[in-house]
C-alpha cells in the first residue's frame, strides 16, 4: 500500500513539475526518459533536485574544509556540493601567486622561527570568528599540525593574511577554536616534547622535561574595514600568552559559550588515560608570567593554584568534545557520548573541588559534573548540533550510520543507514549559537566505491550530504574533494560573508594597506641602483607596460605591478619565461616579483590569466644582456621604411577609420539598448557598462596619437595607433555585447 | 511578429502552468497527507529551521527550479551505484597541474601533479619525486610551477589508446608525460629551443609523434641580441618540435624528435592530419606582422601592431617528410636537438604557407582528416580549408608568393573550402559523431555554434555563459567523435557562483549534445588554476590500477635500489651521511625512533608493505617541513638535512581512515656547535636573500605593538642571534647601548668585519664561535635598529 502510494505520488509530482513549467511535450517525455535511461529512482530524482543548482544560483551556505595535509582552504558551497575555491594557506599555490610574489613569500617566511618557506602544513579543524557566540563571517582560523602554525584569512576577498609559527610548540593540534567574541584563538600542543631545542630520555625524562601547552592569541579587529575594503584584523603575539602543562597529549578542544563563556574544554591523555581538560582562561590571563621565545608563559604551578585548569577523568578515550549550541553542555563524541554539565564544572573548579592529582594536575569527579551518557554505537567519530533543540548527531564508523539524539533526554530519536564509515560531521553554522538545520555533511575517508571510474591509487576524499531537513534522514549527494585528506569543516550562511569584488588601486593585499609600489596609469618606470633594478608596471586589457625591458646579466629585478582593472572577474597573471615566478593580480592589486636575471637571452613575459580576446597579444619582452656586452654598430641601426611601404601604411591607416567608424555604429546601437532598456537599474548589468565606458575612455590617448601621427604623415604610427583604438573598441563591443545579453535575459526572466 | 508569437506562448505556458499546478496541488493534498505541511519539530519559516518533509513539487517550487532546471539535474545527478561516463582531464593553468573531473556528475576527482609540489600528493616532497620535479628545470633554474596549456591522449588508430596524456607547458617550455596506468607524472621533457610554446600536445594517429609548438619568438639560438627590428628577423625564430615517442613506454626519444624552424611569427595552436591527411601538420599562427610593442617609449603596444593584418598564417608542414629529411641528415644541431631550417624545408617541399583569418587560435582537423577549420579570434567567420585543394596547389605549385622567408604562400581561394559567419570571435572547434557537423566556440558572444562545415551553414547555438575560450565534445579531435557530452570553458564566472572575493573561479558548462539539440545543463566552478583545454575520455577506453608492487619507484614504474623487506629495517651511518631503512606494516612505522647528529645528512627510505586500495599513509617529521604520502606498495625517501635539534614527533596517519595522525616515535637530534653555526650562518644568508625583495612590512595593526626600529631588527635577522636579557647564538644586547657609543654601534652593524680584530670582539668570537655577519643593514635602517636597541633595553628594565 505505502509503495503504491508513493509511486503515484512521485507521477502526480512529475506532474505538476511538467505541467507548472512548460506544455511541451518533449519535457513530458524526458524526464521518464532519463530516469529510465540512467537507471534512477525517484529518491535519486528527489535528491537532484534537492542539490542540483540552476544557473547563475546561489548556494544557502559557504563551507570551509579541513583538508589536512593538502595545507590549503577548499571553499565549497551548500547543497549543490561545488568547490568554489582553493586558497594557498600552508603551502606555496601558483595559481594565486602564493608563495611566488614577494609579499606573500615574506609573509610566510617572516612568521617562522627559522626564516623559511615551509612546503606544507596540516589543517583539520578550521574554525570561523565570532561575535556575540555568533558567525561574523569575517576571518577563518586554521592550525598546522604538520610545522606548528596558525593562519589567518580574511573573508573579504579569501586570502590568507597571516601565518605565524608557534615560538616553542613542536607539535600542535591541526584544530583551532575562537572565544565567543573572537578575543582570543586557541592553538594547543599535541604531541609532547622538550621545548627550545632540548633533547631528553622518553623513558627516564619523560615526565620532567616533556610538556604539553595552550596558548592563548591575542586578536585584535578593527572596528570597520579598513579604507581598502579589508578588515584588517591580526593575531598579536606581544598580547597573547601560552599556559605550560605537563606531557599529555592534546587532541579536539572547543571554547564554552554565553554561560561557559570564558572556558575551553578539550580532550588529553596520559599513559591510556584519558581525561576532559577545564581550562578558565580569563583566570589565566591574569597571572604573572615569564617570557620565552618573547612569549609570555604561565606555569603550571601558577595555573593550578588559580583553579584555572583542572582534568576529569573519562572511561574511554573520545574523539571530540563540543560544546553545545547553548553553552549548558559539553558532549564527549565516544562510544559512550558524555554529556557534561558546564555549570557544576565551573562550579567545582571554582571551588577546587580537587581529587587526585595527575602529573600535578588536579582532578575533577566525574560524577559530580557529568549530566548523564548515552551509548551511540561502535567507533562514533564525531557530533554535530543542529536547529533542533537539545538534539545532536553522532558518526558511528564500524556500524555505518548517523545517530540523531537527544542529549537532554538521552535518548536515541532515530537512524541512519549509510553504505559507507562515516568520519566528521558538520552542520551549518554548526559550531556556534544558531546552528541551523537540513543538511549534515559526513566525511568518507575510504571513498570505496564500486562503480566510481578507477583513476588509479589516488583518489579523493569523499564527504556525503545527509538531508536532515524532516524525521527521515536521507543520503542525497556523494561529493568529490581531490588534493583534501578530509577532516572537519566549519559553514556559514552565505550572506553573512560578504565578499569585496575589487581592491582599491595598488593595494597590498597581505597588509590589507595600499602598496608602496603602487603604480598608476602614466608613472610606469624603471628605477635602477647598481645591480638593483625595480620595475614599475601596470597591467590592463591588453598590454603590460612596460613592455620592453633590457637588463643586465647579475641584475636583481623586480617587477612590481599592478592591475589597473576595475571589472570584477578581470584577473591578469604574470610571469616571465623561465625564471621560476608567478603572480595573480585581481583588479586593484600590487604585487611584485623578484628574481635575479643571471641567464643572459630573451624571455618573453606575458599575462597568464586568459583575460580578453587579445589576450595572447599582451605579452613584453625581458632582455639580459651579458656582462660587459657592446653592440656592433650594424645591430643598433633600424632600416627607413620605403616610400611604397609608408603609401601602404596610409592606405590601411584609412581602411582602418573605416573599421573604427563601423564599430563604433555597433557600439552605439549597443548602448542605445541599454539605455532604453534602463541598464542601471541592474547592478551587474551597470558594472558591465560602466566598464565598457572605461574600456573606452582608455581609447582616448589612441586617438589624439593616430590623428597627430596622421597630420604629421607619420602613417606606420598612425595606423598602429588607429589600431590600437580599434582594440579598444572591441573591448568595448566585448563589455558591451555582454551587458546586452545580460540585460536581455533579465528582461525576460 | 515573431516577438508577438514569443509572447502568445508564453501566456499560453503560463495559463496552462497556473491551472495544472491548481489542479494537482489538489489531488496531492486529498491523496498524501501532510504533504505540503512542515515536518514535526519545526520552527517554521525561521532561518535554519528544518524545511520540513517535502514532495517533489514542494522542493521545485522551494528552489524556483523549472522543467530545464530538472532535467538537466536529472541528467547530472550521479548516485554512487550508477557510473559516471567520461572524465575530463584538464590543463590547470598556472596552477601548474591538471584537473580532472568526472562527467556528468562534475565531480572533481584529482590534480595531477606536474610541475607544483603538491603535499597531497607528496610530488615535490620525497627524493624520487624531487628529482622528477628536478629534471624539469632549466639552465639550474628552480621552477616549482607550470603554465599548463593543452592536454592530449595518445592515439592508435586515430582514436584515443587509453595509455598515456601530455601536456605542455606556456612559461616554461617543457612537456609532461602521464600514464593513464596510475594518472601518474613519468616524465618532464624541456624543449632546447623555444622560450614559450602553446601549441601542444597533439599526437600523430598512432602516436608516432606529438607536437610542440613555440609561442612567442625568441632567438633560437637561446643568446642575447638587441631588439631591433633586422635583428627580431634574423635571430628570432619559432617552429614546431615532433617530439619521437613510444607508445609501449610512454617515452620520448629525444635523440630520434626534431624540430622544424619556423619564421618569428608568434605561433599558436597545431593540429594532427589524420585519414587522408595523416603525415601533415597544421599550424596556426598571428603576429605574423613580426611587430614588437614598446609602449614605454611610445611606439603602440604589441596588441595593436600584432593584429594590424588582415590575415596571418596557417603553416603546413609534411612530418613524414621531415622524418625523412633528418634520417637522411638533412638538419643543423642546435643545442643537440635536431632542427630542420627553414631553408632546407622549403627546398625539399615540406612547408607552406596559407593565408588564415586574423589572430586565430583553434586549427581543428576533421575526423576524415579532409577538412581543417581554423577560427579567428579578430574575424567573425570561422574558414575551413580542404586537404585535397591544398594539396592539388602544392602539387601544382599554385602559389601567389613566398613570405619574407622564403616559404611557398598558397592562396587562400585555392585552399578554401568556404567560410561561415559563426559570430564574433570564434575560437575553438569540436567536431560531433554527425558527419559534417561542427562546434565553435565563440568569445565576444559568448555562446556555442553548432554549423555544418561540408554544406557552410548554421545549424544552431546555445549561449554559453561569459566568455567562452576553448571547448571540448566527447573524443571530439578523433577520428569517432562520440558527440553526447560538450563543455565549454568559459574564461569568465561573474554573477554564476557564491562570490569568493576578487579571484574567481572558472565556468565549465556540460552542454547535453546527444539527442541534437544543445542544452547547458551544468555550472561548475573550477575551484584552483585556470583550464585552457579539456580533453575527455571515455572509462571504457583506459584501465588504471590501484596498487603497486612493493618496493616501486613509482616516477620510475621500477623496483626502487632502497625497498626494505620487513625485518630488514636497519641504520646505515657512514661519516656524516646517514641511511635509514624502514618499513610500514599494518599501520606502523619500523623503526619507531632514530637519532641524528645535528648536520648530518638524511635519506629515510620507507617502503608501504600494505597491498589494498585503503593502504596510503602520510608519514611525517613534525616541525622539519618533512612529509610525504606513500600509495600502496611504494617506496620513497625524504632526504633532509638534520639542520635543527631537538625532538620530533614522527607520525603516521592512513590517509583512507578518519582517526588522526599515530605517534610512532620521536626523531632526536642532537645539537653540534659547528652545525648550529653554520645552520646560523645559512639563516643569515636567507635573510640576505630576502632583503632583495623588499622589507617585510607587516600590516599597521600588528605595528601597533611593535617598538621602533624592530621591524628593522627582525628583517635583518638580528633576532637569530641576539635577545635582551640572556644569552642566545650571540651575547645579550640588554642595554648594549650603555656599553658602547653610536658611532660605534653604527659602524659594527654595518661593516662587522671592520672590527674582528679588536680584542673583545676576538673575546666574543671565541665564546660565541660565531662571527658577526654583515647584514648590508642600510645608512636608514641602521639608525632605526639602535633606536629598538635603547628602546627594548628600557622596556626590559621598565618591566623587571
Amino acid at each position: 500500500m505505502k509503495h503504491t502510494f508513493k509511486q503515484l505520488s512521485t507521477l502526480l509530482a512529475l506532474l505538476l513539475m511538467v505541467c507548472m513549467v512548460s506544455s511541451e511535450v518533449i519535457a513530458q517525455q524526458s524526464l521518464a526518459d532519463v530516469k529510465k535511461k540512467r537507471g534512477l529512482t525517484d529518491d535519486d530524482v528527489l535528491s537532484a533536485v534537492k542539490t542540483f543548482m540552476p544557473r547563475g544560483g546561489r548556494d544557502e551556505y559557504f563551507a570551509f574544509v579541513g583538508s589536512g595535509n593538502s595545507g590549503t582552504m577548499v571553499v565549497y558551497g551548500l547543497p549543490s556540493m561545488r568547490i568554489y575555491k582553493y586558497v594557498g594557506v600552508f603551502s606555496p599555490e601558483p595559481w594565486q601567486g602564493y608563495g611566488f610574489d614577494d609579499e606573500s613569500t615574506l609573509m610566510l617566511k617572516k612568521g617562522t622561527n627559522d626564516n623559511l618557506l615551509p612546503g606544507y602544513g596540516d589543517m583539520r579543524f578550521p574554525a570561523l570568528s565570532e561575535t556575540g557566540g555568533k558567525y561574523d563571517g569575517k576571518y577563518l582560523f586554521y592550525t598546522d599540525g604538520g610545522n606548528s602554525r596558525i593562519a589567518l584569512l580574511g573573508l573579504d576577498d579569501f586570502e590568507t593574511k597571516q601565518v605565524l609559527m608557534h615560538p616553542f610548540f613542536v607539535s600542535t593540534f591541526p584544530g583551532v577554536a575562537v572565544t565567543p567574541n573572537t578575543e582570543y584563538v586557541i592553538h594547543t600542543s599535541q604531541f609532547p616534547t622538550p621545548w627550545n631545542e632540548k633533547i631528553a630520555s622518553v623513558d627516564n625524562d619523560y615526565e620532567s622535561t616533556f610538556k604539553s601547552g595552550i596558548t592563548m592569541w591575542k586578536f585584535h579587529d578593527s572596528e570597520d574595514a579598513a579604507g581598502t575594503g579589508h578588515h584588517i584584523g591580526r593575531l598579536i603575539k606581544e598580547e597573547s600568552f601560552t599556559v605550560e602543562l605537563p606531557p599529555f597529549t592534546l587532541d579536539y578542544f572547543d571554547a564554552g559559550r554565553a554561560a561557559s563563556n570564558g572556558l575551553v574544554v578539550g580532550l588529553a591523555s596520559f599513559k591510556n588515560n584519558h581525561y576532559v581538560y577545564v581550562f578558565d582562561y580569563q583566570k589565566a590571563a591574569k597571572l604573572k608570567t615569564t617570557k620565552l621565545n618573547d612569549m609570555a608563559l604561565v606555569s603550571t604551578q601558577d595555573l593550578v593554584d588559580a583553579g584555572a585548569f583542572a582534568l576529569i577523568p573519562i572511561a574511554a578515550p573520545a574523539r571530540s568534545v563540543k560544546t553545545d549550541p547553548t553553552g549548558n553542555f559539553f558532549i564527549t563524541a565516544a562510544d559512550e557520548a558524555q554529556v557534561f554539565d558546564f555549570a557544576k564544572t565551573k562550579a567545582a573548579l571554582d571551588q577546587k573541588q580537587f581529587g587526585q592529582a595527575v602529573l600535578g594536575i588536579p582532578t575533577l569527579n566525574t560524577e559530580a559534573v557529568q549530566y548523564g551518557k548515552l551509548a551511540l554505537g561502535q567507533k562514533v567519530m564525531d557530533i554535530a548540533f543542529d536547529y533542533r533543540k537539545n538534539v545532536a548527531y553522532a558518526s558511528a564508523f564500524n556500524d555505518k550510520k548517523i545517530v540523531r539524539w537527544n542529549y537532554k533526554d538521552l535518548k536515541i530519536e532515530s537512524e541512519l543507514a549509510l553504505s559507507f564509515r562515516p568520519g566528521h560531521l558538520m552542520t551549518p553554522q554548526g559550531n556556534s549559537a544558531e546552528p541551523h538545520s537540513n543538511y549534515l555533511t559526513v566525511t568518507d575517508k575510504e571513498g570505496l566505491y564500486d562503480k566510481h571510474i578507477n583513476i588509479g591509487p589516488t583518489r579523493p576524499s569523499y564527504q556525503h550530504l545527509i538531508d536532515i531537513s524532516s524525521d527521515e534522514m536521507r543520503d542525497i549527494y556523494t561529493m568529490s574533494i581531490p588534493q583534501s585528506n578530509l577532516y572537519g569543516s566549519v559553514s556559514v550562511l552565505r550572506t553573512t560573508i560578504k565578499p569585496i569584488i575589487r581592491y582599491p588601486l595598488g593595494t597590498n593585499t597581505r597588509t590589507g594597506e595600499i602598496s608602496r609600489y603602487r603604480t598608476v596609469a602614466g608613472q610606469e618606470k624603471i628605477e635602477r641602483e647598481g645591480n638593483r633594478v625595480h620595475v614599475f608596471g601596470t597591467l590592463i586589457r591588453s598590454h603590460i607596460t612596460p613592455e620592453i625591458v633590457e637588463v643586465e646579466e647579475g641584475d636583481v629585478v623586480t617587477f612590481h605591478l599592478t592591475n589597473l582593472e576595475r571589472a570584477e572577474d578581470e584577473t591578469h597573471g604574470f610571469t616571465v619565461s623561465t625564471y621560476g615566478i608567478h603572480g595573480s593580480f585581481e583588479p586593484g592589486k600590487t604585487a611584485s616579483l623578484t628574481f635575479k636575471a643571471n641567464r643572459a637571452g630573451v624571455f618573453p613575459y606575458y599575462c597568464t590569466e586568459f583575460c580578453s580576446a587579445l589576450h595572447l597579444e599582451m605579452e613584453g619582452i625581458l632582455l639580459v644582456r651579458p656582462k660587459g656586452y657592446k653592440p656592433s654598430p650594424e645591430e643598433a641601426k633600424e632600416a627607413a621604411l620605403t616610400p611604397q611601404e609608408l603609401e601602404q601604411y596610409k592606405k590601411n591607416y584609412e581602411d582602418k577609420i573605416k573599421v573604427i567608424n563601423e564599430t563604433q555604429e555597433v557600439i552605439n546601437s549597443v548602448v542605445a539598448y541599454l539605455k532604453e532598456n534602463k541598464y542601471e537599474k541592474y547592478p551587474y548589468v551597470e558594472a558591465l557598462v560602466v566598464d565598457a565606458f572605461d574600456q573606452l575612455e582608455q581609447a582616448k590617448t589612441s586617438k589624439a596619437n593616430y590623428e597627430r601621427y596622421a597630420a604629421e604623415g607619420k602613417w606606420r604610427d598612425a595606423f598602429l595607433w588607429a589600431e590600437q583604438y580599434w582594440q579598444y573598441q572591441v573591448k568595448t563591443a566585448d563589455v558591451g555585447l555582454r551587458a546586452k545579453k545580460l540585460l536581455s535575459e533579465l528582461i525576460n526572466k | 511578429m515573431l516577438n508577438k508569437q514569443l509572447n502568445n506562448n508564453m501566456k499560453r505556458n503560463l495559463i496552462h502552468s497556473i491551472a495544472a499546478l491548481f489542479l494537482t496541488a489538489m489531488i496531492l493534498m486529498l491523496i498524501v497527507p501532510g504533504c505540503g505541511k512542515k515536518g514535526k519539530g519545526t520552527g517554521g519559516d525561521q532561518l535554519g529551521a528544518p524545511y520540513g518533509k517535502e514532495s517533489f513539487g514542494d522542493v521545485v517550487k522551494r528552489r524556483g527550479l523549472n522543467a530545464d532546471d530538472v532535467l538537466a539535474a536529472a541528467k547530472t545527478f550521479t548516485p554512487d551505484n550508477i557510473e559516471d561516463e567520461y572524465i575530463a582531464l584538464n590543463s590547470g593553468g598556472q596552477a601548474g597541474n591538471m584537473i580532472m573531473y568526472s562527467v556528468p556528475s562534475m565531480r572533481l576527482l584529482k590534480y595531477v601533479p606536474t610541475s607544483t609540489k603538491q603535499p597531497i600528493n607528496g610530488y615535490g616532497y620525497s627524493k624520487e619525486s624531487l628529482e622528477m620535479l628536478k629534471t624539469g628545470y632549466i639552465d639550474g633554474q628552480t621552477i616549482d610551477w607550470a603554465d599548463t596549456h593543452h592536454p592530449g591522449f595518445s592515439e592508435t588508430d586515430g582514436g584515443y589508446n587509453g595509455r598515456w596524456a601530455v601536456i605542455n607547458d606556456k612559461a616554461n617550455p617543457r612537456v609532461f608525460i602521464i600514464s593513464l596506468k596510475d594518472w601518474e607524472l613519468k616524465q618532464i621533457v624541456n624543449n632546447p629551443l623555444y622560450r614559450s610554446n602553446h601549441g601542444g600536445c597533439f599526437f600523430t594517429p598512432n602516436s608516432e609523434y606529438f607536437v610542440e609548438s613555440s609561442q612567442y619568438p625568441a632567438p633560437i639560438d637561446r643568446k642575447y641580441h638587441p631588439l631591433t627590428e633586422s635583428n627580431f628577423k634574423k635571430y628570432w625564430r619559432g617552429g614546431n618540435t615532433y617530439w619521437k615517442f613510444d607508445n609501449e613506454t610512454g617515452k620520448v626519444d629525444e635523440k630520434n624528435s626534431f624540430s622544424v624552424e619556423f619564421p618569428p611569427y608568434t605561433q599558436d595552436l597545431s593540429d594532427m592530419g589524420k585519414a587522408v591527411s595523416y603525415g601533415w601538420s597544421f599550424t596556426n599562427s598571428f603576429c605574423t606582422e613580426m611587430y614588437f610593442g614598446g609602449i614605454e617609449s611610445g611606439r603602440p603596444p604589441f596588441e595593436a601592431g600584432c593584429s594590424s593584418r588582415d590575415v596571418d598564417y596557417l603553416h603546413v608542414v609534411n612530418w613524414k617528410k621531415a622524418e625523412e629529411l633528418v634520417k637522411a641528415g638533412k638538419y643543423v644541431t642546435i643545442n643537440n636537438h635536431k632542427v630542420i631550417p627553414i631553408q632546407t624545408a622549403v627546398e625539399n617541399n615540406m612547408l607552406y604557407l596559407i593565408p588564415e583569418p586574423k589572430s586565430p587560435h583553434g586549427v581543428d582537423v576533421s575526423p576524415d582528416g579532409k577538412y581543417i577549420i581554423v577560427a579567428g579570434k579578430l574575424d567573425s567567420h570561422a574558414w575551413v580549408y580542404s586537404f585535397e585543394k591544398i594539396m592539388k596547389a602544392i602539387e601544382e605549385k599554385n602559389f601567389e608568393g613566398t613570405d619574407d622567408f622564403g616559404i611557398p604562400v598558397i592562396s587562400l581561394e585555392t585552399a578554401l573550402h568556404g567560410s561561415v559567419e559563426v559570430g564574433l570571435g570564434p575560437l575553438h572547434n569540436q567536431y560531433d559523431k554527425e558527419p559534417g557537423v561542427v562546434y565553435t566556440s565563440i568569445y565576444v558572444d559568448s555562446r556555442i555554434t553548432k554549423w555544418d562545415y561540408i554544406n557552410l551553414k548554421v545549424l544552431d547555438y546555445v549561449s554559453s555563459h561569459y566568455n567562452v575560450g576553448h571547448l571540448v565534445a566527447a573524443h571530439g579531435d578523433n577520428v569517432k567523435p562520440h558527440g553526447k557530452y560538450l563543455i565549454s570553458l568559459n574564461k569568465l564566472s561573474i554573477d554564476r557562483f557564491n562570490p569568493v572575493g576578487p579571484l574567481h573561479p572558472q565556468n565549465h558548462q556540460l552542454i547535453d549534445i546527444e539527442d541534437g539539440n544543445m542544452q547547458v545543463i551544468y555550472d561548475m566552478p573550477l575551484p584552483m588554476g585556470e583550464p585552457h583545454y579539456t580533453a575527455l575520455i571515455h572509462r571504457d577506453y583506459f584501465k588504471s590500477e590501484e596498487i603497486y608492487p612493493v618496493g616501486t619507484n613509482i616516477y620510475t614504474d621500477s623496483k626502487s635500489p632502497y625497498y626494505t623487506n620487513i625485518g630488514e629495517e636497519k641504520v646505515d651511518a657512514k661519516g656524516n651521511k646517514v641511511h635509514i631503512y624502514a618499513t610500514i606494516n599494518n599501520g606502523v612505522v619500523t623503526p619507531a625512533n632514530f637519532t641524528l647528529k645535528q648536520g648530518q645528512n638524511v635519506e629515510l627510505h620507507i617502503t608501504n608493505h600494505g597491498q589494498t586500495n585503503l593502504d596510503h599513509f602520510v608519514y611525517e617529521i613534525v616541525s622539519y617541513d618533512k612529509m610525504y604520502r606513500w600509495r600502496p606498495g611504494e617506496t620513497a625517501t625524504l632526504e633532509f638535512k638534520a639542520e635543527k635539534p631537538g625532538m620530533f614527533p614522527l607520525l603516521l596517519d592512513a590517509f583512507h581512515s578518519p582517526d588522526g595522525a599515530q605517534l610512532q616515535g620521536y626523531m632526536t637530534v642532537t645539537f653540534d656547535e659547528a652545525a648550529n653555526n653554520e645552520r646560523l650562518l645559512a639563516y643569515s644568508q636567507r635573510v640576505q636573500a630576502d632583503m632583495q625583495m623588499q622589507a617585510f612590512q607587516p600590516s599597521s595593526i600588528e605595528m601597533k605593538g611593535l617598538l621602533d626600529g624592530e621591524m628593522e631588527f627582525l628583517n635583518y635577522g638580528c633576532n637569530a642571534c641576539h635577545k635582551f636579557g640572556e644569552d642566545f647564538n650571540g651575547p645579550d644586547l640588554l642595554m648594549v647601548d650603555k656599553r658602547r657609543t653610536d658611532d660605534w654601534l653604527k659602524s659594527w652593524i654595518m661593516n662587522p668585519e671592520k672590527h674582528m680584530s679588536e680584542p673583545d670582539i676576538a673575546n666574543m668570537r671565541q665564546r660565541y664561535k660565531l662571527a658577526m655577519p654583515n647584514q648590508n643593514v642600510s645608512k636608514e635602517d641602521v639608525g632605526k635598529i639602535i633606536t629598538y636597541l635603547k628602546a627594548k633595553s628600557d622596556q626590559y628594565m621598565s618591566q623587571q
